[in-house]
Parts: C-alpha cells; sequence; structure tokens
C-alpha cells in the first residue's frame, strides 16, 4: 500500500514545482518591471478601439451548435485513435472490435441528416 | 338448498347490486331503487335459509366455506357463522330493505347513494361472516369508503368534517389492528390468517398486552368506548338518516363483535388484567353517554349520546367474562341495533317534513300526529329498556352479569338504565306532549310507506320482548364454549384474578386438582382478602 | 473479466431493447419528414415499438432460459423480465397518455418521444445489469433524457428551474454515486456484483468502503426522490409536462429502485448491518416528510409529487429489514418491494392520467379546478378517487396489498426497527388519507363553479388508459396472488 502511496509523491513534487515556477516568475518580474499606473490601462482590449456596452454580450446560438458539432466530432477522432492503435493486435477479437466500432460511427452520423434536417448546418 | 353456498351468495347479492345498480343509467332512479329493493329482499331472503339451515346448539362454526385466496402468505377465504355472528348477519339483512325503503324517495345523485348503500351491506354482511383475519381486515376497511361517501354527500351541514372524523378514526384503529395480526401470524410460525390458526398462541403477558391493546384500538373506536367516542355524535348527527340507521343498526356492533370473536379468545391473560378496566370503561361510557344525551338539545345528537350509553352496556357484558354477560351483550346489540335504528329512521321522517332537529322547536306532536307519537313511545320505551320490549332482554342479563363480576359496575350501571328512562321520557315530553306548537304545526302524519319500514322493527320489538328464547338458544351455546375457554385459561394463569372477578367456586375446585406451591397459595388468599 | 465471454452476443436477450432502441431512432428521423399536425402521427411508430419489446419479453419468458450478453454485464432472468415487462406497460401508457398533450402543444414531438424511448432504453438495461459499470451507464441513460424532458416546457420559467435543478441535483447524485463506486472497486478489485459481494464478505468492514456504499445509496436516492435528496422532485414535477412527470414519479422512480435492489440485495448483502438502519431512518423520514408536505397543497400536481415522495418512504421499509444471510427474510423483502412497485405504477399513472385530462379544462391543475367533477364527469371522477384511495392503501384496491407486503416484511423481520417502521406507515397511511380524501372531497362533495365548465372530454387514448388502468387497480386486489407470485418468480437476492 505504501509503495501505492509513494508513486504519488512524483505528482505532488512535480505539483509543488509548478506552482514554484509561477510563483518566482510572476514575483521576479512584479520587482524589475516599471510601476507607472493610470485608468485607460485597466479598461478591456478591444483591438484599440474604445469599450463598448456591459461586459456581458450575447454569442448568437449558432456559435454554440457549432462548438458543440466540433466537440462531437473532435472526441470522436480521440476515441477512435487507441481503438486503432490496439486493432492490429486484437488478433481473432479485430471482427467484434470492428463491429463495436462500426456501430459507434453509425449513431454519430446520424446526427448529421438529423442536424441538416433541422437547419443546424446553415448559416444564415 | 344445502349446497348452495349461502353465505358466499349472502355477501355476493348485495355486491352485485351494487355493481348493476353502478352500470345503470343516472336519470333512471325508479329502476335503480327497485333493482336495490329487490337485491336487499333477496339478501334478506337468504338470510333467513342462512338462520334456518343453522343447527341451534352447536358452539362451533357452520355452514363453513372455504378457498385459497393468496397462498404464498396463507390468506384464504374462509365464511363461517355461528351463534354470534348468526345473530348479527340477521339483523344486518333484516335492516337492508328497511333502509332502501326509507330512502325510496332519494332524488339527489340517487344512484350513487344506492351504490353506496348496497356496497356497504355487502362488507357489513362480510365482516361478520370472514374468519381469515386478513379477509376480515379488508372488508372492515372496505366499509370505509361507501360510508364516508354516505355521509360526507348526503349528509347535513358539518358533512365533510364528520366523513373524514369518521374516516380517519376507523382507519387508525384499523391499521394497528393489522399490524397486530400480522405480529400472531408470524408468532403461530407463519401459516396463515385462519381464524382457528392464531387461536390459543403461546403468547407472553407482555405480548398478550401489546395485541390486546391495538385490537382495543380497532374495536374500541368502532364501539365507540368512552375516551374514542367523539366521532359518533358527530358522524350520527350529519349523516343522512339511512346513514345513521346503518350505523347505528350495525356499523357499532362490529365493535362489540370483534371483543367477543377476537379479543376474548386471543389474549385471555391480557383479557383478565385489563377486564376490570374494560368494565371500568364500559360503566363510564353508560354514565357519561347517558348524562350528555340528557343535555342535548338536538334530537338526533341526544339518541347518538344514548348509543354510546347502550353500547357501554354491550362492553360491561363482554368483560364481565360469564355466559351470562356474555350472551346478553349479543342480545343487546341486536336491541340497541333495533331500537336506535327504529328512532333514527324515526327522527329521520320527522326532519325529511321541517328539517328541523331541535327538541325546543316542537311541541304536541303525539296530538297533531297520533301513528307517529305512537311508534316513537313504543321505540323509546324499547330503548330505555321497558321489561316487555326487546332492550329489558339485552340489558338485564348485561346487568346480573355484571354485578357477579365486579358488584360496584352493576350498581353503576343499573343507574345508567334510570337515566336513559330519564333523557328519553324527558325528551318525549317537551316533544310530544303539551299543545300543538312550533314545528307541529301542520306537521303530516306517516306515510304507509314509512310505517311499513318502521312496522317490521316494532314488531320484533315486541317479540323479542315477550319471547327471547330463540335469540338466546343459538347465542348460548357458543358463548358458553368462549366463556369457559378463557375461564380455563385463566384458571392457569392468575387465580386470584380470576376469583376476585368472578366470585367462582369453581377457581376453589381447581385448586384441589393443581394445587400449586403452597406461598402462592398463600400469597393469593391475601389477595382475595384485600 | 473474461474476453471471449464478453465478446459473446446473444441477440435474442438484447431483442427488447433493440426493438426499443430501433423505434426510438425511426421516430427521431421520421418526425424530420413529417410536418404540421401530422407530427403526431411518430406516436404511433413508438407504440409500436414498445409493442414489440414487449413481445420480445414475452417470448422470452416463454423460452424460460437464462440468457446473457457481454459476459455477466447483461443478464435476462426472470427478475430482468418482470421489470422490462413492467417497464414497458409504463412505457405504453405513458406514450398513451403524451399523445394528446404533445399533439396539442405541438413542440418537439420527435424529440420527445426519442428522449422517452431512450429513458426505457436504460430503464430495461438496469435490471439486466449485473455489474456496477453496466448499472452506472443505465442509471445515466435513464437520468439524461429526463434532464432534456423536464424542460420541454421552455416557454414556461417553472418548467426552466424544475429542469435545472433536476440536472444539477442529477449531475452531483452522478458523480456522488460514481465516487463512491469507484472506491468499492478499488476494495473489492471487481465489479460485478455477485463479485463484490463474495468479496465484501470475506473481507472485513472498513469505514471507507462503509462511506462507499452510503454515497452508492445516496447516489439512488436522488433518483426515488428520498429525503434528503428530494428537493428536486416538487419543482421538477410540477414545472415538466404532465406525461413527463407521471415519467418522472414512476418509471425513473422504478428504475432507481431496481438498481438499488440490485446493489443493495446483491452486491451489498453483507455489509446489511449498516445500510439497512440507515434506509430505515431514510424511509420514516421520507414517508413523513412527503405526507406533511402534501397535506398543504393546493396545486395537483405538486400534490401527487409529495404523495409520489411519501410513497418512495413506503418502497424503502423493506429495505430497512434486511439483514445479512437471512436469505428467507431477504427473499420476503425483494418481492415485497416489488409488488409496491407494480401496484404503485398502476395507481399513479393513472392518477397523472386524469390529471391530464382535466388539466385540458383547466391548465391551473389547482385542486379546486376539480369541484363538481363527480357531476360533470362522473367516470374521471371516480377513475381519480379508485386512484387515490388505492394510493391511501384502503382495501378492496391494489394500493392494499401493496401497504400488506410492506407490513408483513416490517413485521416479520421481528426487531424494534421493523416495529417501528410499520407504526410509522401505519400513521403515515391515515396522514396521507388526510389529502386524498381532500380532493375526493372537492370532487365529489362541492359544487363547480359557476358558469359550470364543460364536462372534461378525455380522449381515446386518455380515456383507454384510465379505465385500464381504474380496471387494473382493481383487478390487481382480487389477483393478488398473480402479482405477489409474480414478485416472488422474480426475486435475486445475495447466493450466501
Amino acid at each position: 500500500m505504501t509503495e501505492y502511496y509513494e508513486s504519488y509523491t512524483t505528482v505532488f513534487a512535480l505539483l509543488a514545482a509548478g506552482i514554484l515556477l509561477v510563483a518566482v516568475a510572476f514575483t521576479a518580474s512584479r520587482l524589475v518591471r516599471p510601476d507607472r499606473s493610470y485608468g485607460g490601462k485597466l479598461s478591456t482590449y478591444e483591438c484599440g478601439i474604445d469599450p463598448v456596452g456591459q461586459g456581458w454580450s450575447q454569442t448568437h446560438i449558432r456559435y454554440y451548435l457549432f462548438a458543440f458539432l466540433f466537440v462531437i466530432f473532435d472526441v470522436e477522432t480521440l476515441f477512435i485513435f487507441p481503438w486503432a492503435v490496439v486493432l492490429g493486435e486484437a488478433g481473432e477479437l479485430q471482427p467484434f472490435m470492428l463491429g463495436v466500432m462500426l456501430v459507434f460511427l453509425f449513431f454519430v452520423t446520424l446526427t448529421l441528416p438529423y442536424e441538416y434536417k433541422k437547419g443546424v448546418l446553415k448559416w444564415a | 338448498m344445502a349446497d348452495l353456498p349461502l353465505l358466499t351468495l349472502l355477501i355476493a347479492v348485495p355486491a352485485a347490486v351494487a355493481v348493476l345498480v353502478a352500470a345503470m343509467p343516472r336519470h333512471a332512479v325508479g329502476p335503480i331503487r327497485s333493482v336495490s329493493l329487490v337485491g336487499s329482499l333477496v339478501t334478506l331472503g337468504i338470510a333467513v335459509a342462512i338462520v334456518a339451515a343453522f343447527e341451534v346448539g352447536q358452539p362451533g362454526f357452520q355452514l363453513e366455506e372455504q378457498a385459497a385466496w393468496i397462498p404464498q402468505w396463507g390468506i384464504s377465504y374462509r365464511l363461517g357463522v355461528d351463534g354470534i355472528s348468526l345473530l348479527l348477519v340477521g339483523l344486518t339483512a333484516f335492516f337492508m330493505p328497511l333502509v332502501v325503503l326509507a330512502a325510496w324517495h332519494q332524488q339527489e345523485r340517487a344512484k350513487g347513494f344506492f351504490v353506496s348503500l348496497m356496497a356497504m351491506g355487502a362488507a357489513m354482511l362480510g365482516v361478520f361472516l370472514a374468519l381469515d383475519l386478513i379477509l376480515f381486515y379488508v372488508l372492515f376497511e372496505a366499509m370505509l369508503v361507501p360510508m364516508y361517501a354516505l355521509i360526507g354527500i348526503w349528509g347535513g351541514k358539518q358533512r365533510r368534517y364528520a366523513a373524514i372524523k369518521f374516516f380517519l378514526y376507523t382507519l387508525i384503529g384499523g391499521l394497528l389492528m393489522l399490524v397486530a395480526i400480522l405480529y400472531l401470524y408470524w408468532s403461530a410460525g407463519a401459516q396463515g390468517f385462519d381464524y382457528d390458526l392464531l387461536r390459543g398462541l403461546d403468547l407472553t403477558g407482555t405480548e398478550q398486552l401489546w395485541l390486546f391493546l391495538a385490537f382495543f384500538a380497532a374495536f374500541g373506536i368502532k364501539v365507540p368506548i368512552f375516551p374514542f367516542h367523539t366521532w359518533l355524535p358527530d358522524a350520527h348527527t350529519e349523516a343522512p338518516t339511512v346513514g345513521s340507521v346503518i350505523l347505528a343498526a350495525v356499523l357499532l356492533k362490529i365493535g362489540g363483535y370483534g371483543f367477543l370473536r377476537f379479543s376474548l379468545p386471543y389474549f385471555p391473560e391480557a383479557t383478565l388484567t385489563l377486564a376490570p378496566w374494560m368494565l371500568a370503561l364500559g360503566v363510564i361510557g353508560v354514565l357519561y353517554g347517558a348524562l350528555v344525551a340528557m343535555v342535548q338539545r338536538d334530537i338526533k345528537r341526544l339518541i347518538a349520546y344514548s348509543s354510546v350509553s347502550h353500547l357501554g352496556f354491550v362492553v360491561l357484558g363482554a368483560f364481565a367474562l360469564n355466559q351470562t354477560g356474555a350472551a346478553g351483550s349479543v342480545v343487546q346489540m341486536v336491541n340497541h341495533g333495533l331500537s336506535t335504528g327504529a328512532l333514527f329512521l324515526l327522527v329521520g321522517f320527522l326532519y325529511d317534513r321541517t328539517h328541523d332537529r331541535a327538541i325546543a322547536s316542537y311541541s304536541g306532536i303525539m296530538r297533531a300526529t297520533p301513528v307517529f307519537g305512537g311508534l316513537f313511545l313504543v321505540t323509546a320505551m324499547s330503548s330505555l329498556a321497558l321489561p316487555g320490549l326487546n332492550g329489558f332482554t339485552g340489558e338485564f342479563p348485561i346487568l346480573l352479569g355484571t354485578f357477579e363480576a365486579l358488584p360496584l359496575a352493576g350498581v353503576l350501571a343499573t343507574l345508567g338504565v334510570i337515566l336513559a328512562a330519564i333523557y328519553l321520557l324527558w325528551a318525549y315530553q317537551r316533544m310530544f306532549h303539551g299543545p300543538v306548537e312550533g314545528r307541529a304545526v301542520g306537521l303530516t302524519d306517516l306515510t304507509p310507506r314509512e310505517v311499513g319500514v318502521v312496522a317490521p322493527i316494532v314488531v320484533l320489538m315486541l317479540v323479542i320482548g315477550v319471547y327471547p328464547g330463540p335469540l338466546y338458544e343459538r347465542v348460548n351455546p357458543t358463548v358458553e364454549a368462549l366463556v369457559d375457554e378463557v375461564v380455563a385459561v385463566a384458571e392457569d394463569a392468575d387465580l386470584a384474578t380470576l376469583r376476585h372477578l368472578t366470585g367462582d367456586a369453581g377457581a376453589d375446585a381447581e385448586l384441589v386438582i393443581d394445587p400449586p406451591a403452597d406461598d402462592e397459595v398463600a400469597v393469593d388468599d391475601e389477595e382475595v382478602s384485600r | 473479466m473474461d474476453v471471449d465471454q464478453a465478446t459473446q452476443i446473444d441477440l435474442f436477450a438484447l431483442a427488447p431493447e433493440l426493438a426499443v432502441l430501433g423505434a426510438s431512432l425511426l421516430v427521431l428521423l421520421i418526425e424530420l419528414f413529417l410536418h404540421g399536425p401530422r407530427k403526431r402521427f411518430v406516436n404511433p411508430i413508438a407504440v409500436l415499438g414498445v409493442l414489440v419489446a414487449f413481445g420480445f419479453v414475452v417470448a422470452l419468458w416463454l423460452d424460460g432460459a437464462q440468457r446473457s450478453s457481454f459476459g455477466q454485464m447483461f443478464v435476462v432472468d426472470d427478475y430482468a423480465l418482470a421489470f422490462k415487462g413492467f417497464f414497458l406497460a409504463v412505457a405504453l401508457f405513458v406514450l398513451l397518455i403524451s399523445y394528446r398533450y404533445f399533439s396539442e402543444i405541438r413542440t418537439f414531438q420527435g424529440e420527445y418521444y426519442f428522449l422517452m424511448l431512450a429513458a426505457f432504453l436504460g430503464m430495461m438495461l438496469m435490471p439486466s445489469a449485473r455489474d456496477l459499470v453496466m448499472l452506472f451507464i443505465a442509471l445515466e441513460l435513464v437520468s439524461v433524457p429526463g434532464f432534456i424532458m423536464a424542460g420541454l416546457r421552455k416557454f414556461d420559467l417553472r418548467s426552466n428551474e424544475g429542469a435545472m435543478k433536476f440536472f444539477l441535483f442529477g449531475v452531483l447524485s452522478a458523480a456522488v454515486l460514481l465516487f463512491g463506486l469507484s472506491i468499492v472497486y478499488g476494495f473489492t478489485g471487481t465489479t460485478t456484483l455477485e463479485g463484490v459481494a463474495a468479496s465484501l464478505s470475506a473481507g472485513e468492514a472498513n469505514p471507507l468502503l462503509l462511506a462507499a456504499t452510503l454515497f452508492v445509496i445516496a447516489g439512488f436516492g436522488f433518483k426515488v426522490s428520498a429525503v434528503p435528496f428530494h428537493f428536486w422532485a416538487p419543482d421538477t414535477y410540477e414545472g415538466a409536462p404532465i406525461p413527463v412527470t407521471a415519467f418522472l414519479a414512476v418509471a425513473s422512480k422504478a428504475a432507481g429502485f431496481a438498481g438499488l435492489l440490485q446493489v443493495t440485495f446483491v452486491a451489498f448483502e453483507p455489509l446489511a448491518d449498516v445500510w439497512a438502519p440507515v434506509l430505515g431512518v431514510v424511509a420514516i423520514l421520507t414517508m413523513t416528510l412527503g405526507n406533511l408536505t402534501a397535506l398543504t397543497q393546493t396545486n395537483m400536481v405538486r400534490l401527487l409529487a409529495y404523495s409520489s415522495v411519501a410513497h418512495a418512504g413506503y418502497v424503502l421499509v423493506p429495505f430497512a429489514v434486511v439483514q445479512p444471510g437471512d436469505a428467507a427474510l431477504n427473499a420476503d423483502a425483494f418481492s415485497a418491494v416489488l409488488v409496491y412497485l407494480f401496484a404503485y405504477g398502476a395507481m399513479n399513472i393513472g392518477a397523472f392520467a386524469v390529471v391530464i385530462a382535466v388539466a385540458r379544462r383547466h391548465p391551473g391543475r389547482r385542486v379546486s379546478d376539480y369541484a363538481g367533477l363527480g357531476q360533470r364527469s362522473p367516470g374521471l371522477a371516480v377513475a381519480l378517487t379508485t386512484f387515490l384511495v388505492s394510493l391511501g392503501g384502503i382495501p378492496p384496491l391494489v394500493g392494499f396489498v401493496a401497504k400488506l407486503a410492506v407490513f408483513f416484511v416490517a413485521v416479520e423481520a421481528g426487531t424494534t426497527l421493523g416495529i417501528v417502521l410499520a407504526a410509522a406507515v401505519a400513521i403515515n397511511t391515515v396522514i396521507s388519507l388526510v389529502y386524498y380524501l381532500r380532493v375526493a372531497r372537492v370532487v365529489w362533495m362541492e359544487e363547480a363553479p359557476e358558469p359550470e365548465p364543460e364536462p372534461v372530454q378525455p380522449g381515446l387514448a386518455l380515456g383507454f388508459t384510465v379505465g385500464g388502468l381504474a380496471v387494473v387497480t382493481v383487478a390487481l386486489f382480487v389477483l393478488a396472488p398473480l402479482l405477489w407470485g409474480a414478485a416472488d418468480q422474480a426475486v435475486l437476492i445475495a447466493s450466501g
């Protein structure tokens, strides 16, 4: 059991090192940089234009939809990658694995015509 | 004839009529009440057949029927009739056609009314016949909904309050009983819920005490015994005439029936321990009911409290633990059903005409409507136990039995009889004598239908009053066996209490047969001398 | 787990699930090509799918053999089939009561039926799952569509609020559940239920392990809306479309209980000493709080919501009397839970069906809207009274059989806790009847407001549901042996 916990020492050491690194970097820059502050520096940077309106802003729903679609298909590749790596060594399990992946892809693909019919893929 | 499953038919006929009426169109009031009347007359016919088939002199159950219902748990469908239930079944069946006739002119939502009546009938008859405890419980609770509807839909001003009070009181008692029933079931080795199977279990004193109290919750509320009686005046007063009649004539009897059927034989030791308390509660009920009845201004409420008083006698008889008292208690249940049922019917007829129940609103009814006055007088006399009418034949043995058990209780209970005479006669005098005044002016006398409803009851009062023998013939063997059983257990358990209670010489004889250790005898003697 | 075994697929064993899955996809796609009012025709497709799945369940039952797929991840036995049959029956009725409601709202019909079928797919997986991972997947498959369905009335703020609460509570409890499951896996080294049981009875109790079992139970406690995890229920029930409320109150809850049954009676059976008293306390709290809060409700849906919380308390009672190693008692407790759930399903969906019918005329769903219903629509009124009285446990209705089953095991245990629980159920039954009868009183004993509203017309599908379930509620009382027998057949307890 102790051994099990010891393997975590690395993690904690890494964590400590990370915190230390950030802390040292910020403290050092604080010490060496000049400090001349005025109001304009605190305002939101919008490509050099004066900021307009509130901090809240609405984003059109289609951005979210696209983000979702992207995540879904991105995660899909993440899922397929390890599968592809072990497929070659699967031996007689290969047909089973192929079948399972095809079922998965079938469900993911099924969403495309649904999205198309619902008009999600149209931008305007 | 003998092959017919009479007991099942007795329950099935009113149940089937209820379903049939429910299927009839709402506005066909005429056919609805005709079907109900025919159904209840058929039920009465079956009851008569059962009485005829009943073998007098047998203590045990007769005409038994049995079938498995939920075999996994040993729940069966078992019916049977013995001396105690025979009388109550007869009483119930006797009242059914009368009740239908009394409600003949029910126009408002007549269909639901007659469905409820018939459903009540089936459930009530079933309760007296059921010999499986779960079946008994099911029927015991199944009565609640139709009775709730009867009071709540067709009742008086405070009907909703009265209906829910009635429902919840009965329900909570019933549920405690259910838990006790299940406890008995597991104590008996989980074989089933048959009445005989759960009888004579080897329970410790504490267990018996708790179980007795749980059953007492159900039956004590139903009777009702003194501190649990408050639902009764409300329910009685607010219920429609027919509802009050059913309540008085049959429903309250389930409590007394339950004591004799379950509490006594199931928990003999607890019965013995608690008998003095029960007698005390009975006496309190008798006196309290009578005293409160005396000051009522509402005639229906007066009769309701008189019920509390009369049912106190039933409790006294049951817990006097001798044959005289117990048999008297069964007969008293029948008599109370007849006399109080008739009183409620008569008050209902009066209320139909004037819509006024206040005693002070009437004067000189006797002169205005002699037939009504005469019938009321006979019924009141029966209710106050005038010798020669039926009330006497039940109360007298009860008083004898109570004297035998606990003289003081007997004396006090006798006082209750006197009080009954006072409150009934006083009310009678105020309402029926004197000059014709108030609502009595222009009062019309009873119609032939109304006379026809009350007349059979009055005839029965006279017959029982003069010749109660047939009732006792049927009750005595059963009650004798019951009391013997309790007393036998009692002798084993606690000689001192028994002798103290019954003053029975038999207990001394038992001493010789089974002599306890010397020091125990000494203690016993000491307790007796106290 | 043996890899070869895990790749074995018994398609026949999976057939009911596949039928539901196919129907759900079909519904989703077909709706795209239907326009306007014709969109409502997806309902019959869903119904057809459910009927086909039911046919497969019957075929599997006639077949009788115990089947499994993916190793022991997916098992089809009497227990699983009993629950699947129950769930499909519930699905059928939920679809029937949805038809009119959703064709009148006219929103998201395809999505609704798809989500509903997906949730029922999760439910059907639940009783077959004999593995902690599978159990979790099934539970989530029930929960996630529920989150969305609860918010389908998106024009209504209460619906949004209810869905949000449901979602937040749901993900939190899922996290807690998963955390508990991972600890259990860490200690026992296996995820199969039987493996966990074997490992637990061999090893000694560790505080962390006990905590983990409680985490798992808390996770399911959310699903069955047991106090103190019930806060989402009334708001969600009130805001959701009423058919969804019926679904949440009956199906989703029953699925939670199915999972809880498997986890407690099989996997954690050796630790019953620890969790049974906890569940006993939870049961008492749940029924009492549910009933007391229901007393003051004026909204019919909220009243039924709190009543369903209270009923969860009654169902928890048999759990609380479980004793490690006492197979006879545990089997009785198990079948009591099943009896209660089956009975509860029939009467509660019936009650919601009546509410849907009345809500067409009175969208406010107040209890006072029911005044004079006995005069206007006697059929519906009789049915509603039947359901409510049955929920109250009065004979001769199936609710009494259910209560009896619970009383039975509570007293059978013979422990103080058992007697206390029996007494608590008795007292709560009385409290609950106060509000059930209050509704009955409004229905029968109060006059309809002037001008008198028109009679409620439930329509064919709703009418069939209400009538059918009323008959079931009465018939299952007389046929109690059948119900009880089926439950006894389906008992699944740790063999040890």
